[in-house]
């Protein structure tokens, strides 16, 4: 019993030592609620979504039909969680109507959709203020091999400034949207 | 910086004007050097002045980030700056609601034969959902902003 309990913490401690050493929690950023990440998790088929709406200051990502809302998802967002996106590596989400654009099942991150993020506008603002826009904003799921961390990564803003969920999430999501999606990400 | 001061500077291509607001609510068009407001015009819309345009014909203006993209000079009004509506997303926020997201929104001066009303027209909404302006304001924007400025448009 004891050395279950021993054997236990010896793996939470070297899987958080792991995520130090790869860079994956150098801090932590405080956010407005924890909750459970399968409390929102829908156990029934949703079918295809036609649009996307993500609150940043909730942690939530809907997905909609016809202006109904057919799941909710807690997500996680960037180490530098509030504002608009404005340049490359400030960890931000991006703020504003894009669409998901392409996907790539064999990314760094269980199953990743990819955010028209930098359109015309943020790249002209960039570069009028000398800097690069960045990119390569995602929606994706928890990083390869740690899956077995489970959902614990969903408690904190732990991304690059991409929008991470669980990746039973991910794989609904990934299901019910197709490429073209419209996404609204609010603040 | 007052604004008075900042009517002296001019934008040169190392400090261009970074980025053009519309704030439909208040009439006003400015423009911005990073955080220096260099001007504000008075703007018309059109016969629909409140919400976000959705579709072709619904005389709204759009709200959102967009680019100037190109002008033209010998539209139907004098001296016309393209704003790049439809988006991606406009497009397929159209195509859900089964319709067309329309286009052609610019900033412009008066229908051409019109201008002798000039200011006059800065008093109400007169166009089809494009930004207005007196033609000595656009005359003024056209010198200052250069291709491909950001514009941003507010509710």
């Amino acid at each position: 019993m004891r050395l279950r309990l021993v054997a236990t913490l010896v793996v939470i401690l070297a899987a958080i030592a792991a995520s130090y050493f790869f860079g994956f929690m150098p801090h932590f950023v405080p956010r407005p609620s924890i909750r459970s990440a399968n409390l929102l998790l829908n156990q029934e088929p949703i079918g295809v979504a036609d649009f996307i709406r993500v609150d940043k200051s909730d942690r939530k990502l809907e997905l909609l039909r016809k202006n109904e809302i057919i799941a909710t998802y807690q997500i996680a967002l960037g180490r530098n969680p509030l504002g608009h996106k404005q340049q490359e590596g400030d960890k931000r989400t991006p703020e504003g109507r894009y669409t998901i654009d392409w996907r790539n099942p064999k990314s760094g991150y269980f199953l990743s959709l990819h955010i028209s993020y930098p359109d015309q506008n943020d790249t002209a603002l960039a570069q009028n203020a000398g800097m690069e826009p960045g990119g390569n904003v995602m929606i994706h799921g928890q990083p390869n091999g740690y899956d077995v961390a489970g959902n614990a990564l969903q408690s904190f803003d732990w991304t690059y400034g991409c929008i991470a969920v669980t990746n039973q999430a991910m794989q609904q999501i990934w299901n019910a949207v197709p490429d073209g999606t419209p996404i609204e990400i609010l603040p | 910086m007052p604004f008075s001061q900042a009517k002296e500077i001019w934008p040169t291509p190392e400090r261009p004007v970074t980025h053009v607001r519309v704030i439909k609510s208040e009439r006003r068009l400015e423009l911005w050097i990073n955080e220096i407001k260099l001007r504000s015009y008075k703007i018309s819309l059109g016969p629909q002045p409140i919400g976000a345009k959705r579709q072709e014909g619904d005389g709204r203006t759009p709200e959102g980030r967009y680019v100037l993209d190109f002008r033209k000079a010998d539209s139907v009004a004098y001296k016309a700056m393209h704003v790049s509506y439809p988006s991606d997303y406009d497009k397929a926020a159209a195509k859900i609601a089964g319709v067309s997201a329309g286009g052609s929104i610019m900033v412009h001066g008066n229908w051409n034969g019109w201008g002798f009303l000039g200011p006059l027209m800065r008093y109400f909404d007169w166009t089809n959902g494009c930004i207005g302006m007196a033609n000595e304001d656009i005359d003024d924007m056209w010198n200052l902003v250069a291709w491909k400025t950001p514009i941003e448009i507010l509710p």
